[in-house]
């Protein structure tokens, strides 16, 4: 075969590669070693392993809710976020570091402070915390932000209708605030449901943003009480008819049962998935009453047994005796407690869980229920 | 604790050194910065789809009857049979925005041939001539890697024409072989895998990936490129391997011109005989080792290179099936001419406008659920302009703004519409890349295969570029350079390495 190149400069050609290869690196600068660049800068900016806050102010928004204002104990600024976005909060306990994700509830222009804003829930060990302990000037770690709670405007229609249960106006109320602060750009309206009037959070502001910003409009819905003003009941079908559907973009933020019942009714109305954004949270510590079981957890090159009731999860059981699981979003979504399970059975109706994880029998034990004694390996 | 070997780093490369190394009976430490096995050979889930992060194709994978070498790699390590792999039946379908060329290949040499003559008639004899010459140069590679001491007059003997082409480029050599102008810009298809112009690389280096794609079949996992990753981290730990994620490595502990371990976290120490770095030298050289440790060659072979391709990657999953969208393909290369210098130069900008689409469902029919698309597109630059433009108060719109216009070029490119059917979107920047990989601005392509770096003289070079003890490197910044299957082979390489190094410390 001929190639038809010059073929007698061949072998020396070919080795001289190396050489000459040497020759380039011989000539080569010696101080330094570039090894970050600007965007490797940006990346400590926007995902710090870590930041330490101080609790700059303490706002009384209820009875029984607070806002906390989180300043960095280091910096000038916190990284950016986009509205929707949560923080996970580390509290430390009785020597138990417990890690909690809050939504942030203000503009996304300011990024010299986060709130984030802390409803009482009964018997819920972290909010009785937070909310009769915590006092102004105290330290804490959080980590984040994350999460995909966020309006995209090459997904989302422009029209926004949020779908609002109790505490899960905060993300909502970021929105709402970073439209009035020209930093986000699409039509929110609100329907906020709460049992009473006194209960609703942010009220006198959302009354503000009702009547002072085109973009924003916030009707509530009392479930438990009755109004001649408001809406009352609950969000329900002939309601989110009374909105042009196909207009909008549905961004449903509340307590699980919530979510739940919304999706019924979309599946009703036949609106399709995309048009559906969500963002839940557990709003019960569990009940334990159910039966008892074991979790034993490989970490670490140990095995640590722990009890494990049916009605909580497999994170609430580590957290408990102290064992730190990765952990993030504790709705089963980000997937950061990947673990493997080793053997038993559990429980789960989240299902964000990888194909071939599944495979492999990985669970997100932050939404598994033991039914069986239980082992798990972490990923850590 | 004590090792014989710790491995930095789970990408591809990492997990077949560690793996390898296990298997071959060695105490071996796995560490990783993030919580998975992988790099970026991962998948995330987003709604009902999910995503794979990077895997196109599985280069040199093949079938059954024509195993390729990364199959063969996977049948030794004992995990080819744990991985369900589905071959791929096309090569590259480009398509062109400036004159709306369009032209879609098969798999196989006849096949391919075949089609050429089609597209440019009269160009078959210069085709097969091509892939002769293909079929000597792949010879002539495994001949040099098996051989350590090269015999000079044997290789001239046998692989005349390897040596010929050996030292230039791709447009070089086709022009030599006087394949028409049409043909070879096709041909080029490809470049931007490797991420240089058909002017500065290797014809040999590119062509036998090419040449790989065509003659042995490409094939993607069913469970995305998480499915290997996670396999590959099973099978080490099965055989007894330790590994620990969340774990970044912060030091390694060099003294007396030898690597002796590690530091995680800026806490734990680990101590082993061998170190394997699947990470970039810039960052293993420049950051992790005392500098007074370092040779001073250490930091002129970085300072050598220039850094490869960045990307940006837009991951969709539609509310459409394939056939409602009217997506008959798998891959989209999408360029504004078929001239790669050209091309090249336009994607040292933010825009490119130059992409890769791939339609998962077109490979995998049920990718995601019935009646929805997978959709990735993902646009390369060959400079540091991102860093010129990104700011913290313009990332998140930046990253908007690329990404719709990669929507509307693929759009404007297929004629179809993409942007009604968006129910998940997600988009990786170098930023994340930078994130989640730590590479130096977030590359992913490790270094640019251009004039010196290119295939050959890296891996010519390679016995001597070793400047500690006992520290060797394997991944996309190596010697066999980026993609999968060259990431898996060069971990491979790198065991090996380590093993004969044990072997002599012994001693
Ligand atoms: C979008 C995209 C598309 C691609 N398409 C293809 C394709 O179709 N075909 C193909 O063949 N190739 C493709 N590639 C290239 C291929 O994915 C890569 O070359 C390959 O996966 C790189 O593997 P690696 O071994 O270099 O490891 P990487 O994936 O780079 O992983 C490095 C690992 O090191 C870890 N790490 C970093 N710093 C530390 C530290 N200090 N301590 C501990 N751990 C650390 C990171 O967490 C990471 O897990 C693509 C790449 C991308 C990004």
């Amino acid at each position: 075969m001929k190639v038809g190149l010059n073929s007698n400069l061949d072998m020396l050609k070919f080795k001289n590669l190396a050489k000459e290869r040497e020759k380039a690196i011989d000539s080569s600068f010696i101080d330094p070693i570039k090894y970050e660049y600007k965007v490797n800068k940006l990346v400590e900016v926007f995902h710090p392993k870590k930041i330490r806050v101080v609790v700059d102010k303490i706002k009384q928004e209820t009875i029984d809710t607070k806002t906390f204002i989180l300043k960095s104990k280091d910096k000038e600024e916190l990284p950016p976020f986009k509205a929707g976005q949560y923080i996970v909060l580390d509290v430390k306990l009785n020597q138990v570091v417990y890690k909690r994700p809050y939504s942030i509830s203000s503009s996304i222009k300011d990024t010299t402070k986060y709130e984030i804003t802390i409803k009482r829930v009964r018997n819920g060990l972290i909010s009785n915390y937070m909310l009769n302990e915590v006092k102004e000037g105290m330290e804490f770690i959080i980590h984040g932000p994350f999460g995909e709670f966020n309006y995209q405007p090459l997904r989302d229609k422009e029209n926004i209708l949020a779908l609002v249960g109790g505490s899960g106006i905060t993300p909502i109320m970021s929105m709402a605030r970073s439209i009035k602060d020209k930093a986000l750009d699409c039509n929110l309206t609100i329907l906020y449901g709460e049992k009473s009037e006194k209960e609703l959070i942010f009220k006198k502001e959302l009354d503000e943003l009702n009547k002072n910003c085109d973009q924003i409009s916030v009707n509530y819905v009392l479930s438990e009480e009755e109004s001649n003003i408001y809406e009352t009941g609950l969000i329900d079908k002939s309601l989110i008819m009374k909105y042009d559907i196909g207009a909008y973009s549905y961004f449903v933020c509340g307590p699980t049962m919530f979510y739940h019942h919304l999706n019924n009714i979309f599946k009703e109305l036949d609106i399709p998935n995309k048009y559906i954004r969500h963002d839940f949270y557990k709003n019960e510590e569990p009940m334990l009453k159910h039966e008892e079981h074991y979790l034993t957890v490989i970490t670490d090159d140990k095995e640590i047994k722990i009890p494990c009731y049916e009605d909580e999860t497999l994170m609430e059981a580590m957290e408990k005796n102290g064992i730190e699981a990765p952990q993030k979003c504790l709705i089963g979504v980000c997937g950061f407690c990947r673990s493997k399970l080793i053997n038993g059975k559990v429980k789960t109706d989240v299902d964000y869980v990888r194909v071939s994880d599944k495979n492999h029998n990985y669970i997100h034990p932050c939404v598994s229920y033991p039914l069986s004694d239980v082992t798990i390996k972490l990923c850590k | 604790m004590n090792y014989d070997a710790i491995v930095i780093g789970a990408g591809n490369g990492g997990l077949i050194s560690a793996l390898r190394l296990q298997k071959m009976g060695k105490k071996v430490l796995l560490l990783d910065a993030f919580n998975m096995p992988g790099g970026v050979a991962t998948s995330f889930v987003r709604g009902r789809f999910e995503f794979e992060v990077s895997l196109h194709e599985l280069c040199q994978y093949g079938t059954k009857e024509n195993k390729g070498t990364v199959k063969k790699l996977f049948e030794q390590l004992g995990v080819d049979d744990k991985i369900e792999m589905v071959p791929l039946n096309e090569t590259f379908h480009v398509l062109t925005l400036d004159d709306k060329l369009e032209y879609t290949f098969p798999i196989g040499i006849n096949e391919f041939t075949t089609k050429m003559e089609e597209y440019v008639p009269k160009c078959r004899e210069s085709i097969e001539k091509l892939f002769k010459l293909c079929e000597e140069c792949e010879e002539a590679l495994k001949y040099l890697e098996e051989h350590k001491e090269i015999d000079e007059k044997e290789l001239k003997e046998k692989y005349p024409n390897f040596l010929v082409v050996s030292s230039y480029s791709v447009d070089k050599v086709f022009k030599a072989l006087k394949i028409p102008k049409k043909a070879q810009e096709i041909l080029a298809s490809y470049w931007v895998y490797l991420g240089s112009p058909m002017s500065e690389l290797s014809f040999v280096h590119y062509m036998m990936m090419v040449y790989s794609y065509i003659k042995n079949q490409p094939a993607i996992p069913r469970g995305r490129s998480h499915e290997i990753s996670l396999v590959l981290l099973e099978e080490f730990e099965k055989l007894g391997g330790n590994y620990k994620f969340l774990s970044p490595v912060t030091e390694i502990i060099v003294s007396d011109n030898k690597a002796k371990g590690v530091v995680v976290n800026n806490e734990q120490k680990y101590y082993a005989k061998v170190v394997i770095s699947n990470i970039s030298p810039n960052v293993t050289y420049g950051k992790l080792i005392k500098q007074s440790e370092l040779p001073k060659r250490a930091k002129q072979l970085v300072n050598a290179r220039t850094l490869g391709a960045r990307g940006v990657c837009v991951y969709l999953g539609l509310n459409k099936s394939v056939e409602e969208l009217g997506l008959k393909n798998y891959s989209y290369f999408i360029y504004h001419t078929l001239n790669s210098d050209k091309e090249f130069e336009r994607m040292k900008h933010l825009k490119g406008d130059n992409l890769v689409g791939v339609v998962l469902n077109n490979a995998l029919n049920d990718a995601s659920s019935k009646g929805t698309t997978i959709l990735y597109l993902t646009s390369l630059m060959f400079s540091d302009v991102f860093d010129e433009v990104v700011t913290k108060e313009n990332y998140f719109d930046l990253k908007n703004a690329l990404a719709e216009n990669m929507i509307e070029i693929f759009e404007q490119a297929t004629g179809k519409n993409i942007r009604d059917a968006i129910e998940e979107i997600e988009i990786a920047t170098p930023l994340t890349f930078a994130h989640y990989t730590n590479h130096p601005d977030g590359v992913i392509y490790g270094y640019m295969a251009k004039k010196l770096d290119n295939l050959l003289p890296r891996m010519m070079n390679m016995q001597n570029e070793d400047y500690i003890k006992g520290l060797f490197f394997a991944g996309g910044f190596g010697p066999r350079l980026s993609g999968y299957s060259s990431t898996y082979l060069s971990g491979d390489m790198a065991a090996k390495k380590a093993l004969n190094y044990l072997k002599e410390e012994e001693k």
